[in-house]
């Protein structure tokens, strides 16, 4: 039988946004703003926030910049971030099977 | 959470950007034209500002792309797999053109479209190496192959039938990519002001 740790989630990562954000930069190097919003359907504000928390825990790096002398923000995952995103979907599937498991 | 939908979210956005293939089979069309010498098609000048207009178009299209559904980097291993997905596809391609039919000393002379088979074969490849073939990339490009392989085209010339292929090619292109940039919008949303009030997590 698993010990309790071994099916404790990563409770930043859990959040449902930040599941999205992070599933999805874990797929390419770089997204930016606008992609992200279309991908997950957060609203701006909620996005900003959710990056904003991931960049202080080190689980993303933002750059911003100006294109055509409009701001735009991108987003990738530090070595820290696909470590944590990778083990968080690897704790989910366990669960998963433990669930299917039968009761003895 | 739907986690394969999130995760091929990027990786196939820019394949699915598909209203850039118009400027594209403008072009095959103008070129096919020229080639049967119609006019205005044969005039130099023309076909230079063909060329420019469709430089325009995909920069402009480019632009409605990243300001409406943003952009992204692909990683190492996309790119990788999206260079030798033109790879393997041109050799392909070129194979497929200089043996079945062309003035080239191994070309069997058979009775087909080799240009068609040929660019119908590099685009399967490339979709299906990259994000995967959606049902319309096997209707529009297995129908061109097969329509293109078909022992038909023995009455044409080399030149009417390359023309001919042209013609298929811009045709094909342009259809696909109409669709690509549907499946696009069904996966990401219309165009348009993203909604403010909207908090749900699409996932």
């Amino acid at each position: 039988m698993p010990e309790p740790d071994d099916l404790a989630l990563d409770r930043l990562v859990h959040e449902p946004g930040r599941l999205a954000i992070l599933t999805v930069l874990s797929s390419v190097r770089t997204a930016d703003f606008v992609f992200l919003q279309r991908a997950t359907g957060l609203t701006k504000g909620n996005l900003s926030s959710h990056l904003t928390k991931l960049e202080t825990a080190g689980l993303i790096e933002i750059e911003k910049r100006f294109v055509r002398k409009k701001p735009n923000t991108s987003a990738a995952l530090t070595a820290l971030g696909r470590t944590r995103i990778a083990r968080h979907w690897e704790q989910l599937d366990r669960l998963k099977s433990l669930a299917r498991t039968p009761a003895p | 959470m739907d986690r394969e939908k999130l995760e091929s979210a990027a990786p196939t956005y820019s394949y699915l950007r598909g209203l850039l293939a118009a400027p594209a089979g403008i072009l095959c069309v103008a070129a096919a034209l020229g080639n049967w010498e119609v006019e205005p098609f044969t005039h130099a000048g023309v076909m230079l500002a063909c060329l420019l207009l469709v430089g325009g178009l995909c920069l402009a299209i480019n632009r409605y792309y990243n300001e409406h559904y943003g952009h992204i980097t692909a990683s190492s291993g996309q790119q990788a797999r999206a260079a030798a997905a033109m790879v393997i596809g041109l050799v392909v391609m070129i194979a497929i053109s200089m043996i079945a039919r062309s003035r080239a000393g191994i070309s069997l002379d058979l009775p087909v479209n080799a240009l068609g088979a040929g660019w119908a074969a590099f685009m399967l490849i490339g979709y299906a190496m990259t994000v995967g073939l959606s049902r319309h990339h096997v209707v529009i490009f297995g129908g061109m192959l097969l329509a293109s392989l078909a022992p038909a085209w023995g009455g044409l010339s080399l030149g009417d039938t390359t023309n001919v292929g042209m013609l298929l090619a811009g045709a094909a292109i342009t259809a696909a990519g109409i669709c690509d940039h549907r499946q696009l919008v069904r996966r990401l949303g219309p165009a348009g002001a993203l909604s403010v009030e909207n908090g749900n997590a699409r996932a």
